[in-house]
């Protein structure tokens, strides 16, 4: 996936980023975004593993030296950044549509 | 007890795959591993979920769970699906636990299946297309005189344009299934991979039918040998690989040297042509000698004649060596005239400025460089490089290889 691509997340991306602020382990992330989106956003594991690769191979992550045989992750600079400039989308968008909805 | 079934299934019919292997656990078939044919065991009947995915770091020397499958079947294992098995780029899951969730988003699991399947579809058509365009490039420019007289050049001119066209159309069949399921993907519906049902398996089956057809009624017997040879190799060498199923390393190795294996077969092939060759040299004499129109001191101490017929026509080469001095000649003859105006276009750029003696020798276009001649009759052409020739010479070449 090329790195223009990931510039507007889906929401399972923005999650799983979300999910690496802190160093996690492949397979406990399904269950960190589960947690971090009250039960709302579900990743599949194939989803995850393919997004995973991805992101490792854009550099929007890291692998963490560890001990034990599961692979574990963190999200670089570079991924805060685009996460970063993703929370802002997000919140011009609510703030854009809380001036027509919000009384709603 | 155990059964086993020979089913082929593509990535791009995974969908089927997965409802294939739930109707034999229905039925109390279970699948129990994926050798050359998958292996099922019989037992109570279930009603199972079965998924089956592309895995994108798999390789398609894969034949068991490798390591990388492993660490992909652990994150499958966390969210409910138990691997059953695995080989090339598939990986089969089982559905362990009820609230399991979707394997993969519809998107992921397309874009994936999309890129897998442009790529085996592109790679068929580019190397079809490749070999086309350089055979007729090599027939239409430097090597007509070679590939016109023999029947095996011919038939693969003909046979791999019709496969590379095959192959487009399967090609652009892919851009169209492929543009309908992004279609599918934006109204939010779900895509099933189901079987393919395209005639683009049976062209290419009757085509490679129709080659050994060809080759068979050409009387190409060495080609058709070599042929049968490589598929038969090919296929016991892929049962024993996915009966023993080495590791990916091994496999790659296996790949490796497969095909200089079966370069050593043709090898061996052809020098068994070759020594047939040249038991027909030896059986074949050369039309004509340099005594047939010379009177000559020392002996023959070289010979090579070399024959080739096609369908186009026939060719003969002659080389002979004596102590004193050296001829050849090659002999074309074709019933087409297009056949004989190329050859004569292309044997004429080495005459340019000779002198015409059409006259000396009765033909309709006859150069004379020092020492060479290039003579065209209705239906035949002689390149001869034996020195000046007298007319009584030009008579006896002309009486001996039949020129009229």
């Amino acid at each position: 996936m090329a790195r223009e691509q990931l510039q507007t997340l889906t929401e399972p991306m923005y999650y799983i980023l979300m999910a690496l602020l802190e160093e996690c382990c492949g397979v406990d992330i399904m269950e960190k975004v589960k947690e971090l989106s009250h039960g709302r956003v579900t990743v599949g594991p194939g989803t995850l593993y393919a997004m995973l690769a991805r992101f490792e191979e854009s550099s929007i992550i890291r692998r963490v030296p560890s001990d034990g045989r599961r692979k574990t992750y963190i999200i670089t600079e570079e991924g805060k950044k685009i996460l970063q400039k993703e929370y802002e989308r997000l919140k011009v968008m609510v703030e854009d549509g809380n001036q027509f909805l919000g009384e709603i | 007890m155990l059964k086993v079934v020979y089913k082929q299934f593509a990535y791009n019919e995974c969908s089927d795959f997965a409802d294939y292997l739930e109707q034999m656990a229905a039925k109390g078939w279970h699948l129990k591993e994926w050798k050359a044919g998958l292996v099922f065991e019989k037992g109570e009947p279930e009603k199972a979920e079965y998924a089956v995915d592309v895995f994108i770091k798999g390789t398609e020397y894969d034949t068991r769970p490798e390591p990388d499958t492993k660490e992909f079947a652990e994150y499958y294992e966390a969210a409910g699906w138990k691997l059953i098995e695995a080989k090339r780029k598939f990986c089969i899951f089982k559905k362990c636990r009820a609230d399991a969730a979707e394997t993969m988003m519809e998107e992921e699991r397309f874009e994936i299946i999309r890129k897998e399947m442009y790529q085996l579809y592109s790679g068929q058509f580019m190397l079809a297309a490749v070999i086309s365009l350089t055979r007729w490039v090599q027939f239409l420019t430097f090597d007509f005189q070679d590939e016109v007289f023999r029947n095996e050049a011919l038939i693969i001119l003909m046979i791999f344009p019709i496969l590379a066209m095959i192959c487009l159309a399967r090609l652009i069949s892919h851009f169209k299934w492929v543009s309908h399921c992004r279609k599918k993907l934006r109204n939010g519906e779900k895509i099933y991979y189901r079987k393919q049902r395209g005639w683009y398996r049976w062209a290419t089956i009757l085509i490679a039918g129709l080659w050994i057809l060809l080759l068979i009624m050409m009387k190409e017997y060495s080609t058709v040998a070599i042929l049968v040879c490589m598929t038969v190799i090919g296929v016991v060498m892929s049962y024993f690989i996915d009966r023993f199923r080495p590791s990916q390393s091994l496999n790659r190795i296996f790949h490796l040297f497969l095909p200089m294996f079966l370069m050593v077969v043709i090898i061996v092939f052809t020098t068994g042509s070759f020594s047939k060759e040249q038991k027909a040299e030896k059986i074949m004499e050369p039309p004509l000698l340099l005594e047939d129109y010379k009177k000559v001191d020392g002996g023959l101490i070289e010979k090579t004649v070399k024959q080739k017929t096609s369908i186009l026509g026939n060719s003969v080469h002659c080389y002979l060596k004596y102590d004193d001095e050296t001829i050849f000649y090659d002999l074309y003859e074709s019933e087409y005239t297009w056949v004989t105006e190329r050859l004569w276009e292309e044997e004429s750029k080495f005459f340019k400025g000779a002198a015409d003696c059409s006259e000396s020798w009765e033909a309709r276009e006859a150069l004379g460089a020092p020492a060479m001649y290039l003579v065209r009759y209705d239906n035949k052409i002689l390149l001869i490089a034996s020195g000046k020739l007298t007319q009584e010479q030009i008579e006896i070449v002309r009486d001996k290889l039949n020129l009229q």
